[in-house]
């Protein structure tokens, strides 16, 4: 068995008298996009923060390649490239000298490396730049620049869509799938837009003040429930309803000629059949799958999202 | 060790364009020519007759230590030795305007430059934690504790360049408007219960030297505070507060005795040297620099465990 990226055992992190997050345990493989999905407040940013070794945890342990942060803080911290919030960096001097400054505080990269990863994130016209007349999209590019710079097996970013546009969050998405599946990075994405992490990860933690309430991968997540809504555009509708009410038992929903249930996908050819029979004109079936969001909704006991 | 540097040059990087510093810079130097300029142009012509006036000084001075005790009786005989030995060896005290009586007097530039360490003090660490550009800093391969290092190291950089800026720039400033002349110009000064002649440079090293070990502990308060509340004016607020009532704390405070257990009682060790005199009763050189690396010791110790234990 390959050796985890991440392992995370029984975290867990007091402040004062609150507990903020209850003993979270899980891994992260090599080559595993991770998403950590919960509302705001949940507890992301205190666990990255931990993670990273920002924050120190009350209980727990957390070990990057075997190595624990807490008692091998640089040996640990070296395989590790981050985002933590917002990408911040020093507004009087230019994107160059930003890399600069963290190359200097890394081992073994050379001014060739910092050229790459500014061609990779596309910022080599802007460079030389001061960050103060960088756009939001412009920093988060360079976070990305300044987090792959040593070259880390670990790459965690905190909420990275976060006020991007949407051109802005295909990016970030490509440049994600391409660091894993080309690279092998080991990465975890936290957000509170569940479209967006449905889209990214291959597998997702749900994480709910402070506790990991489900952990699965997006196939099992999506598929784990075949049943799908099924909308019919039909002719007459007042007849469609009767023979569909009569035939599954349920009252199904109405928007102008549309009509809308829910049913597994095995039932669809049989309903076909039954309305084509009772000489309804059907002009159209479209098939939704539940969305994550759906789906996250009724994990967490509809608890509204923000 | 290696990284360490790297560190400082990282600082040193940020701290040199950011535009405040530069603007300390463009003060420090505007504020020696104005002196000047001003030393040149609009003082009044000096007195060419320098005995009578050492003469008439020294009759005064015995006059005042007929009735003052203490630091301060020690003091007036030191002042009265120097101007007798000036007498009797015909060394005239500096002029204002020469090169090196410009120098001299431009030591009083410590004041201003003390005050812009505290402020660069101040804000090198609660800065970063203002800008959320800590992280940049604790998320890679380096202890916290080297981070600070190199923060409290370039600090010290900074208040050394002020004081070098100074000591040239005056001296350069003094050369240009009074001509590089006279530059082997004795001080006088007392050393072991006897006058003696040193030389310039020498005497100004002393000076900035010894003003150096204040802005040392102001520029060190003001870096534990950055530290620990993590306030850039908190820290600037404190330390320029403190620096300025600490005087005024000394007088309420004198008629006690553990007065000179008080950090402002023991800061200025120029007391200790040439015709000065202690601010407290009863000091000894040995017991001021004792009584400073303790408070000395307290403070690193203070902004350290702030800094490496807690939660970013
Ligand atoms: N320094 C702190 N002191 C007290 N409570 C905190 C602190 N930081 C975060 N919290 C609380 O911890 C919870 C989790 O916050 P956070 O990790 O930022 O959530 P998320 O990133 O998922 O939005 C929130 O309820 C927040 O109020
Ligand atoms: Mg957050």
């Amino acid at each position: 068995m390959v050796q985890p990226a991440i392992q995370l055992k029984n975290v867990k992190k007091t402040i004062g008298k609150k507990t903020i997050i209850h003993g979270l345990t899980f891994d992260i493989q090599p080559g595993e996009v991770f998403g950590f999905l919960g509302p705001n407040g949940a507890g992301k940013t205190t666990t990255i923060r931990m993670i990273c070794g920002l924050m120190k945890m009350t209980e727990g342990d957390i070990y990057i390649f075997g190595h624990s942060i807490k008692t091998e803080f640089k040996r640990a911290i070296q395989h590790l490239g981050a985002i933590v919030e917002n990408p911040e960096f020093y507004n009087h001097l230019s994107g160059y000298r930003n890399l600069v400054h963290a190359a200097r505080m890394v081992s073994g990269v050379t001014k060739e490396r910092i050229d790459e990863v500014v061609r990779l994130v596309g910022l080599q016209h802007r460079i030389h730049d001061k960050v103060k007349t960088y756009s939001l999209g412009m920093r988060q590019r360079l976070g990305l620049a300044q987090a792959l710079l040593h070259r880390p097996k670990i790459l965690i970013l905190d909420e990275p869509t976060n006020g991007l546009d949407p051109a802005g969050i295909i990016e970030i998405r490509k440049y994600i799938r391409r660091l894993a599946e080309k690279e092998g990075l080991a990465i975890i994405v936290s957000s509170h837009l569940l479209s967006e992490i449905e889209r990214m990860c291959d597998r997702i933690g749900i994480i709910q003040n402070g506790r990991l309430i489900d952990v699965q991968t997006v196939n099992e997540f999506v598929n784990a429930d075949a049943e799908m809504t099924v909308h019919f555009i039909v002719d007459p509708v007042d007849l469609a309803i009767e023979v569909l009410k009569s035939t599954t038992g349920q009252q199904p929903a109405r928007t102008g000629d549309q009509l809308q249930l829910s049913l597994e996908r095995e039932a669809i050819p049989g309903i076909v059949e039954i309305l084509v029979n009772a000489g309804i004109k059907l002009y159209g079936i479209t098939t939704q799958k539940k969305s994550l969001e759906e789906k996250f909704l009724e994990v967490t006991g509809g608890q509204q999202i923000v | 060790m290696y990284k360490f540097l790297r560190l400082v040059q990282n600082e040193n990087m940020k701290l040199f364009r950011k535009t405040s510093t530069l603007i300390m810079i463009l003060m420090l130097i505007g504020a020696i020519i104005t002196v000047g300029a001003i030393t040149k142009y609009n003082g009044l012509q000096e007195d060419t007759d320098w005995r009578q006036n050492v003469k008439s000084e020294t009759v005064a001075l015995k006059q005042q230590l007929s009735h003052t005790h203490g630091n301060a009786a020690k003091a007036l005989k030191k002042q009265i030795a120097v101007n007798e030995y000036r007498l009797a060896h015909n060394i005239p005290p500096l002029s204002n305007r020469s090169i090196w009586g410009f120098t001299n007097n431009a030591t009083d530039m410590m004041l201003i430059i003390t005050i812009f360490t505290i402020i660069i003090a101040g804000g090198i660490v609660s800065g970063e934690f203002h800008s959320g550009t800590i992280k940049l800093l604790l998320t890679k391969p380096v202890s916290r504790s080297t981070v600070l290092l190199s923060k409290y190291v370039t600090v010290l950089f900074a208040g050394l360049s002020f004081s070098a800026l100074s000591l040239i720039g005056s001296w350069l400033t003094g050369g240009v408007l009074f001509g590089f002349t006279d530059l082997d110009h004795p001080a006088l000064t007392v050393l072991g219960g006897k006058v003696v002649e040193e030389n310039m440079l020498v005497h100004v090293l002393a000076v900035y030297g010894l003003d150096f070990v204040q802005l040392i502990v102001m520029a060190t308060i003001a870096f534990m505070i950055s530290s620990a509340f993590r306030n850039t004016s908190l820290a600037i607020g404190l330390t320029i507060f403190a620096m300025m009532g600490g005087q005024l704390v000394l007088q309420l405070l004198a008629r006690y005795d553990w007065v000179k257990y008080v950090l402002f009682a023991n800061l200025d060790l120029s007391g200790f040297f040439g015709t000065g005199q202690p601010p407290v009763e009863g000091l000894t050189l040995g017991f001021s620099i004792t009584v400073l690396l303790v408070y000395y010791a307290v403070f690193i110790a203070i902004g350290w465990v702030a800094f490496t234990r807690r939660d970013v």
